[in-house]
Formats: structure tokens, C-alpha cells, sequence
């Protein structure tokens, strides 16, 4: 069976369509017609991807995704997806040509893997560091100050810290900067399929929840950690994203919360209940 | 004493410019240990972070959290030199995180004036950070001269310099004189 995926990967809140058909639909799908997508964002992408591996755990085969809109195939092809080997696709048939490569990539950074041991993983987010460095004068022209780089070379190394050190997994990162109609958005998105903040927090007894969400809001907003006395990532994270007046996402499980500082008074919303996802996914947005 | 960190770096192999990780953390913390050993009782350790950007919050937490409770049992002094911005804001946060969380006061002497316009990172109070920028001035000072400035008792005084100096941010020169690291 193929479903037809909705054009849902515009942004991390319409995603939850996607998730949703991953639940419904993971034993009897074999894969996906992607020929209403029109587009997709770093977060989106990296969550397919979390959803492709388990789809290929759960039923030891690559999921199809199928109908690709050329200029939908071209930006996945650009950003190194189909290099993970995690889906079976066709080339559309298209006389544009792909993306061009440039040495110094304008805006963004291709999905990058993280490795889920320590060693390897410390090189890797060094490379991804050396590059987001190089890179960054093009990924924040529009945000452009000072310390904008340096928030966010803090940043990549907390967040995929915390692969190695709490997902007991590997994972992703990719960042983009795009245009849509409301204006310009920077996005950087970091993914993994590991055991979820729920899970490297069960039997840690300093700290109680009621609902995943509402942990999820602790350990964003304090720096508590499920291994040592205290864990300072998600919280240096949140504080960085609040001086930039950005915005959080963080979806794991079947839970998200969302930290909204950009216009106005900070707003946080929490949701439990929604279709569950390998893992814990991030996406820091800023806009201008 | 006066350690480059960007040396210090070269001798470990790690010749990057962001200080990140837990386990850089450790390997920079191990080599600035080697270097306590010629550190005498009472004298000053100034960490320089020359043309280092980043030190994020895994490494300040192995590397210079431990630094700093090694300088409070062992009494010596720590100044740190020529922190970036970014540096600043996760010591800091890193440190006042430990107060708040933990009821573990922490903080280190700066000597350039940071983005707080203080001249210390970490937690201390209003009539702390008076006192700090006080000494910082004035180099060094009696129990009676804090007394004076802030208008609290001598009692009051004398035990804010004494938490002051067990945190190691100002140095006891002899029975009731206080003076800068």
C-alpha cells in the first residue's frame, strides 16, 4: 500500500501529519507518494529520516517514497538524504539540473551524521563546527552579529552531545536558511532515534514528571540531567535561543514542547499524545 | 603563574579554537593539572584564552568547575584572561546553575571586564560585586574601608571578605587586610 503523504513538511507543527501516518499506517504501507509535497524544511527532513529507520527496523525494508516532485528530489539530493541509504526512490524525470555544489555552500549544511560513540562523535562535531564556521557568514547574513556564530557553535555542541551521551544512538543534523512567504527563516535541526527524553530520564530519581511534556519543559528550562548531578545542554540551549529571540522545538516520543521568543511575550506550549516517533527531535528557528 | 591555553592546546593536539566537550574537558584539565605541581600555596593562576571563541558548558563544567574547587581546597587563585563573549555567558550560566541547583557557590575573577561589567564571573551578590569592584580599584583594602563603602556592621564586613577569600576571589594579605589576586 502507498500512501499519499500531504504537503506537510513545511514546518515541524505539520509534521505531526506525517508522524501520523507512520503510526496509522507502518504495517500494511509500503511506502509513500510524496507528489503533493512541494516542499521541505531541515526538521521535516531529518524526522523522515528518523521514521525511515524505524520503518526499516520495523520491517526490514526501505521505505518507498515515491511521485518525488523534481524540484523536491533535486533539494533532498543536494542535502545528502538519499546518501543514508535509508529509502528507495525514483529520479523524476526533470531537464533542470541538480543543485550546484559550490565549495562554500551558501545557506545551509548538508545532513550530517552524528556518530553515537564518544570518540568518533567529539571529530565529527569539531568537522561540523570547522564547517558551520566557514559557512556561517552566507547561513546568518540576515542575523549577522558579533556573537551570532559563536550562540550557535555553543549550540551544535550541546545538541549533539547529547546524541552520544543520552540517546545511546546516532543521529542527524542539517541546517537551513529560506524564504518563504512570511519572510526569511533560519532553521538547524538535530535528530536521533535513540530513547527519548522520557527514557534516559526513567530511574532517575531527582526528578518527577507528570506528563512527558512537562519533563521535557524541566529539562529545557533547568539544568537537571538524567547521568550526573546537573546537565547543562537543552538548558545553555534554551538560554541562547531566549537571548536571540528565536524559537525551540523539541518533539520526543509522543511529546513536544515549543519555546517561542520571538515577537512579544515568550509563549511555551506543550503537547502530549501525538503519534509516537522514534527519538528526540530539535529545530531552532530564528526569522527576519 | 600564566597559562596560554592555545599552547596548552598545541601540546595535547587539539588545535582547535572552541573549546567544546566533555572529553576535551578532561584532557585540557589533566594537562593544566601537570602544571599545578609548580604552583605555589597562595600564588595565582591566570588561565589565558587568547584566540579561543567558544568554551562551552560540558567543558567548563569538566575542566574549570573542577579548577575551581581544586583552587578553594588547595588555596590558590584563579583570574581568567581574555574570555570571548560566548565564554562569558556559559561560565556564567554554568556557574550560577551550580548555585541555584546545587547550593555550591562558585565564581572566578576576570581580568578584563566582562559583558556584565563586572570583573568576575558567577554568583555573588549585590555588596559582593561592590566589594569586588572596590578592591579591584583599590587593590587593597581593610574590613573597616568595606564597612564604610557598603554601610553594614563590621561583623557584616568581615564575614563578606571571609566568604569572598573562600571563594578565592581576593587574597588575605594579614589579620583583617583583603587585597586583590
Amino acid at each position: 500500500m502507498i500512501v499519499k503523504a500531504p504537503d506537510s513538511f513545511r514546518d515541524p507543527y505539520r509534521f505531526e501529519d506525517i508522524a501520523g501516518i507512520f503510526h496509522a499506517h507502518l504495517h500494511e504501507m509500503r511506502g509513500m507518494d510524496m507528489s503533493r509535497v512541494n516542499f521541505i524544511e531541515p526538521f521535516s527532513m531529518l524526522a523522515l529520516l528518523v521514521l525511515s529507520r524505524m520503518f526499516l527496523q520495523e520491517r526490514g525494508e526501505k521505505i518507498e517514497l515515491q511521485g518525488l516532485q523534481p524540484q523536491v528530489y533535486r533539494y533532498l539530493e543536494r542535502m545528502n538524504f538519499f546518501d543514508t541509504g535509508l529509502c528507495r526512490y525514483s529520479t523524476p524525470a526533470s531537464d533542470e539540473p541538480p543543485l550546484t555544489r559550490k565549495k562554500s555552500s551558501s545557506s545551509l549544511i548538508e545532513v550530517t551524521d552524528i556518530p553515537g560513540r564518544e570518540r568518533e562523535s567529539v571529530k565529527a562535531i569539531s568537522a561540523l563546527i570547522s564547517l558551520f564556521r566557514k559557512r556561517a557568514p552566507s547561513i546568518l547574513k540576515f542575523w549577522m552579529k558579533e556573537t551570532v556564530v559563536d550562540h550557535f557553535v555553543t549550540v551544535i555542541s550541546e545538541l549533539c552531545q547529547n546524541i552520544f551521551e543520552h540517546s545511546m544512538d546516532s543521529g542527524y543534523m542539517a541546517v537551513q536558511t529560506y524564504t518563504t512567504a512570511e519572510g526569511r527563516v533560519f532553521r538547524m535541526a538535530i535528530a536521533d532515534a535513540g530513547i527519548g527524553i522520557e527514557g534516559s530520564f526513567r530511574g532517575a530519581q531527582r526528578v518527577s514528571w507528570d506528563t512527558v511534556s512537562e519533563l521535557m519543559e524541566k529539562v529545557v528550562k533547568a539544568p537537571v540531567s538524567s547521568k550526573r548531578p546537573f546537565g547543562y545542554g537543552l538548558c545553555q540551549v534554551h538560554r541562547i535561543i531566549e537571548i536571540m529571540k528565536g524559537t525551540l522545538y523539541l518533539r520526543s516520543g509522543s511529546s513536544s514542547v515549543a519555546m517561542i521568543y520571538g515577537r512579544g511575550d515568550a509563549m511555551t506550549f506543550r503537547k502530549d499524545e501525538l503519534a509516537p516517533v522514534p527519538g528526540t527531535q530539535v529545530a531552532l528557528t530564528l526569522t527576519a | 603563574m600564566i597559562i596560554h591555553i592555545q599552547k596548552l592546546l598545541k601540546s595535547i593536539k587539539y588545535p582547535e579554537r572552541d573549546l567544546i566537550t566533555r572529553p576535551v574537558g578532561q584532557r585540557v584539565y589533566t594537562a593544566l593539572e601537570d602544571q599545578l605541581q609548580y604552583l605555589g600555596k597562595g600564588e595565582t593562576l591566570i588561565i589565558d584564552f587568547e584566540h579561543i571563541q567558544v568554551i562551552d558548558s560540558s567543558f567548563i563544567d569538566e575542566a574549570l568547575v573542577s579548577l575551581v574547587r581544586r583552587s578553594m581546597a588547595e588555596e590558590f587563585y584563579i583570574r581568567l584572561k581574555n574570555t570571548s563573549e560566548i565564554a562569558q555567558i556559559n561560565i556564567d550560566s554554568v556557574f550560577q546553575s551550580c548555585a541555584h541547583y546545587n547550593n555550591e557557590r562558585l565564581a572566578v575573577i576576570t581580568d578584563d571586564l566582562t559583558r556584565f561589567n563586572s570583573f568576575y564571573l558567577g554568583d555573588l551578590d549585590k555588596n559582593e560585586r561592590s566589594t569586588i569592584e572596590y578592591i579591584h580599584v583599590n587593590t587593597t583594602v581593610q574590613s573597616a574601608d568595606v564597612e564604610t563603602y557598603l554601610g553594614i556592621t563590621e561583623g557584616d564586613a568581615v564575614a563578606l571578605l571571609e566568604e569572598l577569600h573562600r571563594l578565592r576571589l581576593i587574597r588575605s594579605v594579614q589579620r583583617g587586610q583583603w587585597a586583590k589576586t
